[in-house]
């Protein structure tokens, strides 16, 4: 079909690329944040900021959560850490939606509830659309890394374009070298996230192995993984259920380092047992130690054999993704990548409609080329608008406020419905791009200043006299990006920019053959 | 397919409903016909790699996403849509009918 293999590669790239872009953008912004998703997780709840020094109970912590899950067969606790002051409980009843909360480390209390950071995780692996959104996100995962693939091949100087940036001509030749930057900048990273990304819920979608291996049966898969043989029970209940706080000092000894998870199994029954997983955040593949205690005694009883070789593969792979290990600044490394990442993508989908822009003025806005116009400003600048209007929510809406966590994920939503709607009724006449990142740099500048008025003990100024460095880093990086989205709300007004946009505006385009000849790599439909 | 010219724009607007069928048959086959050779290659190579059945289960299915992505690339490269689709059916069906075949042997520990 296509004469050689480049421009099959070129065609692929378009097209692969175009469909999938605007969900990739989504999940690389939901990811990037996530790189704080612990952080951000802390910052919005500022109960946990006054917190008085002492150790924390577990005890307490499972005691709530017991009561907030009755039926529950298995709990999970995880142990405050740097990162997360507070003891985050996990429960599933069934039939009832899953339990994810945060609870005071001192007294087990329950902290007002938001969807936290944990938000950004989530719209990062299923767009907040369960299994269905898991499949998508997997799809778009190849996408990318077919996109990625065929981007290198059609790229005939990928060293020398590094060292390419012309903005000033404007249009779409600033658009491409800014796309190729980003593009070859990250490429290491994109390929190793996008592999990497894919295989992290392979088990969700190629279950092919487990079909034969095991005839379907996925407990005795995940048994084999896990490397544990779980408890016989014995319909009777525990005697008592031996103290958490005692294990978790114990498990810390044994490990030489910290907890990840108490997990509490067949709670309601003699043979209860707590196993103590150990973080190893010093490992790419995180932890692999799993220690075992007897749930009545609290007595140790062994260690696990640990994963089995290939799945120690998968954890180190998917370790690359998570980002648990290394510390903050491998987060940074990350954070500043996937933003990388974000820029490739939307500069991407600018590029598709800077090289159609006759087709554009002649189709207008009722059309395929509409759509992608309205897709593009609607996720490329509505999402970050969305994504720091949540931070907003968070401190505005009621901390006592019933459903809370709820309200917060509808106002993300609303906000970036009403971004859209207003980009798409401004692409006829106005500068949508210029009203919404300029909004979004305005909520960043203002967000230490609302963060100050609303909750005076977390302020900017009251978290570095504490030396909090985790809750005076959100506000702190809100101004950087605040300066970044003010400058891309000024390119958005240059009249070059208009120009391209607005057809009554058209200069005389005798330059068609000029910018067919500046991209000889890649081919137009 | 796609230079087909239609009036006096055509070296950039011949965007043709045939050509909009050929790009959509061409993503179909990378991602549906993509997943049926990668599905079909987990299977198989359940059966086929030499270690325990563990093993071979995450093995299988790790190196599933890299066969998925080169036939994806394959069938972009392909010069005609029957030569984009015959491989894929063919190719997976072999595989998946091996594997359903000697999969007892596949169950092994």
């Amino acid at each position: 079909m296509r004469n050689t293999f480049r421009q099959s590669m070129a065609w692929l790239h378009t097209w692969a690329g175009l469909i999938v872009s605007w969900v990739l953008f989504a999940i690389f912004l939901g990811g990037t944040l996530a790189c704080f998703d612990k952080e951000l997780d802390y910052w919005m709840r500022p109960a946990l900021h006054q917190l008085k020094p002492g150790p924390p109970s577990m005890d307490a912590a499972a005691k709530t959560l017991r009561g907030m899950a009755p039926n529950a067969e298995t709990l999970y606790l995880r142990p405050p850490s740097d990162r997360d002051p507070s003891i985050r409980g996990f429960a599933f009843e069934p039939g009832k939606p899953y339990i994810d909360v945060a609870l005071n480390p001192r007294d087990g209390a329950l902290i007002p509830p938001t969807v936290g950071g944990n938000f950004f995780f989530v719209l990062h692996y299923n767009l907040q659309a369960g299994t269905l959104g898991i499949y998508l996100v997997g799809l778009a995962g190849m996408l990318m890394l077919l996109a990625l693939i065929s981007g290198v091949i059609i790229h005939r100087r990928v060293f020398k374009d590094f060292f390419v940036f012309r903005p000033r001509p404007g249009g779409q030749r600033a658009w491409l070298d800014g796309h190729n930057l980003t593009g070859v900048l990250g490429l290491p990273f994109h390929l190793m996230i996008a592999y990497t990304g894919v295989i992290i819920m392979m088990s969700s979608y190629m279950t092919a192995g487990v079909q034969i291996g095991y005839r379907g049966d996925m407990a005795r898969y995940y048994e084999a993984l896990s490397g544990t043989s779980h408890a016989v029970e014995q319909h009777r209940p525990p005697r008592r259920v031996a103290s958490l706080d005692k294990i978790l000092d114990d498990a810390v000894q044994r490990l030489g380092g910290a907890v990840e998870y108490l997990e509490i199994e067949h709670i309601h029954d003699a043979s209860i047992t707590i196993s103590a997983l150990s973080a190893g955040n010093d490992e790419v593949a995180g932890g692999r130690r799993n220690l075992i205690y007897d749930g009545t005694e609290g007595s140790f009883r062994g260690e696990n054999e640990g994963p089995p070789t290939a799945y120690r593969t998968y954890q180190f792979l998917s370790g690359l993704h998570r980002v648990q290990f290394g510390g903050a600044a491998i987060r940074w490394l990350y954070f500043l990548l996937g933003a990388t990442g974000c820029v490739m993508l939307a500069t991407a989908a600018q590029v598709w409609i800077e090289k159609r822009t006759r087709q554009v003025e002649a189709a207008g806005l009722r059309s395929g080329y509409g759509l992608v116009r309205a897709l593009n400003v609607g996720v490329i600048a509505g999402m970050p608008l969305a994504s720091v209007s949540l931070l907003w929510a968070n401190r505005l809406l009621p901390y006592e406020l019933a459903g809370r966590a709820g309200m917060e994920a509808q106002s993300f939503c609303a906000i970036w419905l009403l971004a859209t709607i207003w980009g798409v009724l401004r692409l006829r006449h106005g500068k949508p791009w210029r009203d919404l990142f300029g909004t979004t740099a305005a909520l960043l500048f203002a967000l230490p200043l609302m963060n100050a008025l609303t909750q005076p003990h977390s302020s900017l100024l009251a978290s570095i006299i504490a030396r909090d460095w985790v809750l005076a880093g959100i506000d702190a990086t809100a101004l950087p990006f605040g300066l970044g989205f003010a400058w891309l709300a000024w390119i958005s007004t240059r009249p070059r920019q208009l120009a391209r946009r607005d057809p009554r505006m058209a200069p005389p385009r005798s330059s068609v053959a000029r910018s067919e000849t500046a991209l000889p790599a890649v081919e137009t439909p | 397919m796609s230079e087909t010219s239609s009036g006096h724009l055509k070296r950039r607007t011949a965007v043709t409903p045939i050509y909009r069928l050929a790009v959509a048959s061409r993503i179909i086959a990378a991602l549906v016909g993509g997943y049926l050779v990668a599905y079909a290659s987990a299977a198989l190579l359940t059966v086929v790699l030499p270690m325990s059945r563990i093993n071979r289960v995450v093995t299988a299915s790790l190196l599933s996403f890299v066969v998925w992505t080169v036939v994806a690339i394959g069938v972009f490269a392909a010069r005609n849509a029957w030569r984009c689709w015959w491989p894929l059916l063919a190719g997976g069906g072999v595989m998946l009918v091996l594997a359903f075949v000697f999969r007892n042997y596949g169950m092994r520990p």
